[in-house]
């Protein structure tokens, strides 16, 4: 493949020589492996090393304690001291290595780590090498055992070598005796050894790297041909263009342009109205207008937030086996919804995030932003707890550094990056920052960590950053990032790289009275959103270009570093990040300068066969990309088809109703999965809970992100299941279904005009005559097999045989009727009454608030609160009552419980002429009595609500008179010719939401 | 993709991340080839981001094609099944001092098997009464019987036997040898999870995630009531006839659509997945229907013996029987991996035997020891057994000691076995040893991720070489850890 930017080339170099590299390479990253590393904690910039004793070792008296002592059994034949000092080892020194330590290490250590294999890239055959270390650093530091990797690996203290089993302990004392000594080597000298050093200063070709050059003012080339270029950014991309002769394509129509613009800011297609409008709309800024119109959308910011919580692994809880919830992840989740729609400066944004409870002025807002710090994974069962801390810590560290910084500051954690020049005290510097920051903690049979809620002035609580007071403790380098081994302790350090004046370690200023912090987060927060800082603001603006062009002018959107693509257009990133910064860091400017870019507004298609050639991956921009929509999209588009889309915003999210077979996944199938009313079901897919040990197929079969990274960039997979899932899954007939009613009601009786609605819902056009043909004959086929096939018809709503004197009900499809949240609701089955005997029935509430129950022997029923007589059995999240009502209220028997949210519990009533005595989940005895003084006459059986969202099952009940059930109405009835067509109707309705035009934007 | 074909993503993935990717989980690996047969890629540059996902060629030959692992949730104990610890025998009783959590000691007392213990066959391995059926196979087992994890607890070592890795969040074996070697069967799933009836294993999902790879390549959960595979059948009483004008009708509009818009392989790709989406409705009922099988397997795999009577959570061998026979359907017709969960829930449901050794072992060795017995021999005789890998093991040992009065055994990652059969795996054999009483491994001592080198290699796969690029760096199933093929155990 020919590459115009030469890339692919030296990626293919890049690699190879990686891979020889590595071996064992580590992303020690968010993912915590302990291991291999280059120690950086050796004091080379110190003084005190280089004293060299008897052996020609070199031993850092500076900070080592114990003068070397003689070997027991007289193998050295004298004290050392440092008037000793020699270049090469003493010949008893040498008899001891020969007889003593050789042998172990030919034996046991050089079949990986000899002549013939060199495994972590370490070899211990001659004294240079092991002084040197491989990827884990200096496996010697000699005169220092407890600081030898050598040596703590044959201990199995971190790394367990040799892997095929534990050495004696008597070899493994010889072994730190040996280091002990300084490590004699016969003809060698370690003095002339010096370990690979990780405090060496940056190099200027690693300074010199681009992304760490900080934006250079560029003007944009001069274009000769002006009349097709709108703004700078053609400019660039046209000039380029033209060093390979590939010409841009053509506009995209008018009608392509509305689609693409809608679905780029607010994920949601346009209606055929607002089409129109714009195709007819001749005034020279018709565009300009509709953007402006889009940026000022609500929903504008549940779109572009929904990609930023992608970046920052957005989920509502922790994973592992319990996965709880995370309370109050959903506020940040809005946070960032209404500060994209508020064109909060980006920088703000930021500043918000990292240290929003240390700014000078701390809102509500800001104390929710610092979420981000809580959304990763976390596992309330550590294994091992001292490294637990450091995951989280990590977490923290590596999120902030791929998301603001786009690098993965992660890698450094347990060794030096192998390829950009983060230093493991760079990531650790940054690690201080955070080092304050108060842990999770697991508090015995409770599955929610409340460690990190804080009291918002409302009085409701949010998931947030809080330290606990201002000293943080020390931070240390972790040695092969294990937190039973630490090195020498940093100070909070921005990432030297990027500093390219100095000043990467900044001044803490005092923490102010009061304050509850230790007011690192705040100096990182500044540097981070600064404008000095050479990535923060090309990040950001390559974030918006890609998901405007399918590609990022760097196509590795979270990783500038050099394992990273190169820009292909360098200049144009640094003139859009400059420009953000000298506008006050507002995004929405940014889109619409990239929106009027005539190269925004180009076709899609692919036909330029120079283009094609030279440039396949459309890299130059030579066209737009015509792209799937992402799975949230796919699931608003079909609502918004059919008319069912719920646009309300915010809050904890729903719950979609998941096959039973997915949650027979689960080690306790539903766990955790709650109930939604069918209108929160047809919400926007942004606000499906986000559980990460369960994901909604509709979204997670469509490469929604796996919240468990963070994800700079979806993968675009099509595969069979997802075929099956759009054409058999619940979601999909159902809207089908509700697609055909839709068109059925608006044009009863009148075939061509539901065909032609149809396609104008879903496309947004008027069908060709061909597909109008096409349509109508497929109808015609499909009604007369359903027809040959014969359908089960069920009767009228079983809703219509409730009385229904108040709230907003439903029946789910199990039969249940469900009641919307609400002050009062009931529903009154209209045959039957009961006297004496047995009714029963599931409840379950959908609220925490609230009460809800059973009603039996109701008569007298008006309008209004309590206008009616009868008994209330019900329970709320921490009682269950006995109520009488007669025009009022009484609650003679009120029993404190706990009764769980979401689950389905079961009532059983006895009624025995003055007394009711209610059962609750089976219990053997009575949960609850009460004997009326006054038994209330005999009357109907219904269901009531109290404040609360709630559903019922069917009710059955038992009298002598015999035994009936609620909600059993559904008799089946003969179909008619209307319902066959319907079902074709719908059937079409499916296949068009299934197509490729429905899908895909151009 | 670079061109040794080696499936090595670092090449190209920064790039191919942003096109299309077809996976090698079923349809995928389909899609690519019906289009290449078309000519589709001939003259496209997207050829070389499709093809490589079909099926690829393994590193270097190799018995195993195809791999069945029969994982034994909850945690099985050594010494009760294949590990006779005679010197745990005569101590019954007395106190010792075991890690029972990381770095966390308490004085235990040591608990002896009830089991009887024999040697079998010629190689003379050991097997305890819990397995009677088992045992006739030992001449075929490889036993791996000093094996260690880093975990103590359930969720963290699930996600470490299953992806390498401690931390939730990466590919599963199963998507490492989908990636790294595709799909033989353009219409079933190359990578298949059946689960216990009594609920699926703790993490649920997290356990055959395709992590950080494309969602085509985690594992199916393949069930055997009522749909086999998730919105596989209408939810309506649509006909054969219908469906299939549907699909053709949708076919039609979508022929206009690319015609119009030339160069978009990925179009084509969609097309193609409605036809091969249709064609599974049949092939894959078909992989479950087991009407074909005559009475006498249907009978070895104990597939219609009763429920039994001795414990309300006991299953007998009909479950995990009828899946191992779905198992050796699915590796006939060419799926990748299937893994099987034996136990699910919690505790006794599971091999978490916390609250009892004997009754957990009389609750789920009945469940497996017929079905084994009959897959080993069922694969055998159909000559399969030699390129099958199965693998069996879960994700940690037990204890040697007493957890409480109900003589139940505690977690033991510090050493506990795995055994192969087939697939290259040398027979008969026996490898490493725990200490005498069965707390730690001491004698050939393997971390898993040996295990998952070995499993890789015995399918044709180098461990280090089969990577994939992500968040900055070459993953692999092995981690950054040096690991290290278990040469002693391949024939």
């Amino acid at each position: 493949m020919i590459d115009p930017l030469g890339n692919s080339q030296s990626l293919l170099r890049g690699k190879r020589a990686f891979e020889r590299m590595i071996g064992g390479a580590a992303r020690g990253g968010k993912f915590g492996y302990m291991r291999l590393v280059p120690v950086t904690y050796v004091r080379m910039d110190t003084t005190v090393w280089g004293i060299v004793l008897a052996f020609g070792l070199v031993v850092s008296s500076g900070f080592c304690d114990d003068p070397v002592v003689p070997l027991q059994g007289g193998e050295l034949a004298a004290p050392l001291s440092p008037n000793d000092v020699k270049a090469t080892p003493s010949a008893d020194a040498v008899h001891f290595f020969e007889t003593k330590i050789r042998p172990i290490l030919a034996n046991s250590c050089y079949e990986c780590h000899g002549p013939g294999k060199s495994s972590g890239e370490l070899r211990l055959d001659s004294l240079e090498k092991i002084i040197h270390g491989g990827e884990s650093g200096p496996a010697v530091v000699p005169g220092k055992p407890d600081e030898s990797l050598l040596v703590n690996a044959v201990k199995y203290e971190s790394l367990e070598m040799p892997p095929t089993g534990k050495l004696d302990d008597d070899k493994i004392s010889l072994l730190s005796e040996w280091v002990r000594m300084g490590a004699p080597w016969p003809g060698a000298s370690a003095a002339s050894v010096t370990p690979k050093s990780h405090h060496a200063p940056i190099t200027d070709e690693e300074r010199n790297f681009w992304a760490f050059v900080p934006p250079r003012p560029v003007p944009p080339p001069t274009i000769e041909d002006l009349d097709s270029t709108r703004n700078p950014i053609d400019s660039f991309i046209r000039a380029k263009l033209k060093e390979t002769g590939i010409q841009p394509s053509s506009a995209a129509s008018p009608r392509d342009l509305i689609r693409r613009a809608y679905f780029d800011l607010i994920g949601l297609p346009p209606d055929r109205a607002e089409v129109d409008a714009f195709l007819t709309d001749d005034r020279p800024d018709a565009y300009e207008r509709l953007l402006d119109q889009l940026l000022a959308s609500p929903h504008y910011g549940e779109r572009w937030g929904r990609h930023w919580l992608d970046v920052v692994r957005f989920a509502q809880t922790n994973g592992y086996e319990r996965d709880a919830e995370k309370p109050f992840a959903w506020r940040y989740r809005d946070y960032v919804i209404n500060s994209l729609n508020a064109d909060k400066p980006y920088d703000q944004f930021i500043r918000e995030q990292i240290a929003g409870d240390e700014l000078d002025v701390v809102t509500d807002e800001t104390i929710i932003a610092t979420g981000f710090a809580r959304l990763g994974v976390w596992d309330d069962e550590p294994d091992d707890k001292a490294n637990a801390t450091f995951e989280c810590l990590d977490d923290m560290v590596s999120t902030t550094g791929s998301t603001v910084l786009g690098l993965t500051v992660g890698c450094a954690r347990c060794h030096d990056h192998k390829f950009d020049p983060i230093r493991q005290q760079d990531y650790y510097g940054l690690v201080a920052f955070f080092r304050n920051v108060r842990e999770y903690e697991k508090h015995e049979g409770n599955k929610t960590d409340f460690s990190m809620l804080a009291k918002l002035s409302t009085n409701e609580e949010a998931l947030a950053i809080r330290e606990s007071g201002t000293v943080a403790p020390p931070t240390n380098i972790l040695i092969r990032g294990d937190a039973r081994t630490p090195g020498a302790e940093v100070k909070p350090q921005f990432l030297e790289v990027l500093c390219q004046s100095g000043g990467y370690a900044p001044e803490i200023p005092p923490p102010k009275e009061g304050a509850q912090s230790a007011g690192r987060r705040r100096v990182l927060a500044d540097w981070l959103a600064s404008q000095n800082n050479p990535l923060t603001a090309r990040v950001i603006v390559n974030r918006l270009w890609q998901h405007h062009f399918g590609m990022g002018i760097v196509p590795t959107p979270s990783d500038f570093g050099k394992t990273g693509s190169k820009p292909s257009h360098l200049e144009l990133l640094d003139w859009l990040a400059l420009d953000l910064v000298n506008d006050d860091w507002r995004l929405k400017r940014l889109h619409r300068l990239m929106m009027e870019s005539a190269t925004y507004r180009q076709g899609s298609k692919a036909e330029n066969p120079k283009g094609n050639e030279i440039d396949p991956e459309n890299r130059l921009v030579w066209r737009q990309t015509m792209r799937r929509l992402d799975a949230e999209s796919m699931h608003d588009t079909v609502l918004a088809a059919d008319g069912r889309l719920n646009l309300e915003m915010g809050g904890r999210g729903y719950f979609p109703e998941l096959p039973k077979e997915l949650l027979a996944t689960q080690s306790i199938p539903g766990n955790g999965w709650g109930k939604s009313i069918e209108s929160q079901q047809a919400r926007r897919g942004l606000y499906t809970f986000v559980k990460r040990t369960l994901k909604a197929p509709i979204l997670d079969t469509f490469d929604s992100a796996n919240p468990d990274q963070s994800i700079a960039a979806r993968s675009v997979t099509t595969i069979a299941p997802q075929a099956l899932l759009w054409l058999n899954s619940s979601f999909m007939e159902d809207e089908s279904q509700s697609f055909a009613r839709r068109l059925i009601r608006d044009f009863p009786g009148d075939r061509e005009s539901q065909i032609r609605a149809l396609f104008s819902l879903a496309y947004q056009r008027d069908p060709s005559d061909a597909e109008v043909e096409r349509s109508r004959e497929f109808l015609d086929r499909q009604e007369n097999r359903w027809r040959e096939a014969g359908i089960t018809k069920k009767s009228k709503d079983p809703l219509d045989q409730w009385e229904r004197p108040s709230g907003v009900w439903h029946v789910r499809k199990d039969l249940a009727l469900e009641v919307e949240l609400t002050q009062e609701a009931k529903a009154i089955w209209a045959d039957g009454e009961i006297a004496d005997g047995l009714v029963e029935a599931e409840v379950m509430l959908l609220s925490e608030v609230g009460d809800a129950g059973v009603i039996v022997r109701v008569s007298d029923v008006h309008e209004g609160l309590d206008a009616f007589r009868g008994y209330n059995i019900n329970i709320a999240a921490d009682k269950l009552r006995i109520g009488r009502h007669e025009q009022n209220y009484s609650q003679p028997v009120f029993i404190p419980m706990k009764i769980e949210v979401g689950k389905w519990h079961h009532l059983k009533i006895e009624l025995v002429k003055d007394s009711v005595r209610v059962y609750l989940d089976y219990d053997q005895q009575p949960t609850a009595v009460f004997v009326d003084p006054n038994p209330l006459p005999p009357g109907k059986v219904g269901f009531r609500t109290f404040g609360s969202q709630a559903a019922i099952g069917p009710i059955r009940v038992v009298t002598e008179n015999g035994e009936w059930i609620t909600n059993n109405a559904t008799k089946v009835e003969a179909p008619t010719a209307d319902d066959y067509y319907r079902l074709a109707l719908a059937g079409l309705a499916k296949i068009i939401l299934n197509t490729n035009e429905f899908v895909y934007v151009d | 993709m670079g061109s040794t074909g080696l499936p090595c993503s670092r090449c190209m993935g920064t790039r191919r991340e942003f096109i299309w990717q077809t996976g090698a989980g079923f349809g995928g690996v389909a899609l690519a080839s019906m289009l290449d047969r078309d000519g589709f890629f001939a003259s496209k540059a997207l050829a070389a981001n499709a093809s490589p996902m079909a099926m690829k060629p393994p590193h270097f030959a190799a018995k195993a094609k195809r791999c069945i692992f029969l994982f034994m949730y909850g945690g099985p104990s050594s010494v009760d099944t294949f590990d006779y610890k005679p010197e745990l025998q005569k101590r019954d009783g007395q106190e010792i001092e075991i890690e029972i959590r990381r770095h966390s000691f308490q004085k235990k007392k040591l608990l002896a098997s009830k089991r009887k213990f024999a040697q079998h066959g010629e190689s003379g391995l050991w097997c305890s009464d819990a397995f009677p059926n088992i045992a006739k196979h030992m001449d075929e087992i490889c036993l791996i019987k000093s094996l260690y994890a880093d975990t103590f607890a359930h969720g963290s070592a699930m996600l470490q036997m299953n992806s390498g890795q401690i931390i939730q969040g990466h590919p599963s074996i199963g998507s490492w040898l989908t990636y790294g070697l595709g799909s033989e069967n353009d219409n079933l799933p190359g990578y298949v999870v059946m689960l216990d009836p009594r609920g699926g294993p703790i993490s649920g999902a997290a356990n055959w995630t395709a992590g950080y790879m494309p969602a085509a390549y985690q594992g199916t959960h393949l069930r055997n009531q009522g749909d086999p595979i998730l919105d596989l059948s209408p939810k309506s009483n649509i006909t054969r006839q219908m469906q299939r004008d549907q699909v053709d009708t949708l076919a039609a509009f979508n022929g206009e659509h690319l015609a119009t818009r030339p160069g978009y392989s990925e179009l084509q790709a969609r097309i193609a997945s409605y036809e091969l989406a249709y064609q599974l409705q049949t092939s894959a009922p078909e992989v479950m229907d087991l009407a074909g099988e005559d009475a006498r397997t249907l009978e070895m795999y104990g597939i219609n013996d009763p429920k039994p009577t001795n414990h309300k959570l006991a299953l007998g061998p009909s479950h995990f029987g009828k899946q191992c026979l779905i198992a050796r359907r699915l590796i006939e017709r060419g799926t990748r991996f299937v893994q099987i969960y034996s136990g699910g829930g919690h505790q006794q449901q599971n091999w978490d035997a916390h609250h009892g050794i004997e009754e957990n072992l009389a609750i789920h060795g009945p469940e497996i020891d017929k079905p084994i017995d009959a897959l080993l021999t069922d694969l055998k005789q159909r000559g399969l057994l030699d390129e099958t890998l199965v693998v069996w093991g879960g994700e940690f040992g037990r204890q040697p000691t007493t957890e409480n009065d109900m003589h139940g055994r505690d977690h033991n990652p510090k050493g506990f076995l795995y055994w192969l059969a087939g697939g290259g795996s040398k027979g008969g054999y026996s490898h490493g040893e725990l200490d005498e009483l069965g707390m730690q491994a001491t004698e050939k001592r393997h971390h898993i991720r040996d295990l998952h080198a070995t499993i890789l290699h015995l399918m044709g796969l180098e461990h280090d070489k089969l990577t994939y690029f992500y968040g900055g760096l070459d993953h692999k199933l092995t981690g950054v850890k040096e690991a290290h093929v278990i040469r002693d155990v391949i024939a």
